[in-house]
């Protein structure tokens, strides 16, 4: 049995609420996450498997999705579905991002600092406040984050 | 896709997963590094001033 956290998204990815609860495997989860009821309907919806998210990645790729026009759960079920069939950043990600990084140009000409390149900063900055860390779901939160902020930057070139 | 949103969904991430946890210095860091994400998703849609530096 493991335990599925839900995070119901409003206007502009705001979190509205967060449901947890225990499924036995990942469809079994999605099934229970769509079965949910949810009051105002959200905008959009995460779901994670301690740090392992299931479907935001598709979701936000998708962005922006209103469920306000759909008040059954096909809608939800179809975002949810597209979105299992996503690979986790890390997992679509072809050589570690230690590698990526050595051959992204810091700056372009001008010398203005580059999205990528301030997107694998904020990776490495998410990096040095996980190092220390005690808690290890902060810890491998922050972690997560760094690679999925480097894998955007290497979606943007 | 990257972009303000993309920055405010991880930020309400990690805002979320502070207040689940109990260490004073891991909420702090991840308030910090969430905070820092919704500074930047600020300035890409033109309500707070760029930042000289990236981090």
């Amino acid at each position: 049995m493991l335990v599925y956290q839900c995070y119901l998204l409003g206007e502009e990815f705001r979190l509205l609420a967060r449901q947890d609860f225990n499924a036995d495997g990942d469809t079994e989860a999605l099934a229970t996450a769509r079965n949910f009821t949810w009051e105002p309907m959200p905008h959009s919806f995460e779901l994670w498997e301690g740090t392992r998210r299931l479907t935001g990645e598709a979701i936000i790729d998708q962005a922006p999705i209103s469920l306000a026009d759909s008040r059954n759960s096909t809608q939800v079920t179809a975002i949810a579905g597209t979105a299992t069939r996503q690979a986790p950043a890390a997992e679509r990600s072809a050589c570690p991002p230690e590698e990526r990084v050595a051959h992204t140009p810091a700056c372009y000409q001008d010398g203005i600092v580059s999205e990528a390149q301030k997107l694998r900063d904020k990776a490495a900055h998410a990096r040095e406040m996980a190092a220390p860390l005690t808690d290890a779901h902060a810890c491998a939160a922050l972690q997560a984050l760094a690679l999925e902020l480097e894998q955007q930057a290497l979606d943007l070139e | 896709m990257f972009g303000s949103k993309y920055l405010r969904a991880r930020a309400a991430h990690l805002t979320a997963i502070s207040h689940t946890i109990t260490d004073v210095a891991s909420r702090a860091a991840l308030i910090e590094v969430a905070d820092d994400l919704l500074r930047w998703a600020d300035e890409l849609d033109g309500i707070a001033p760029p930042k000289s530096n990236g981090v």
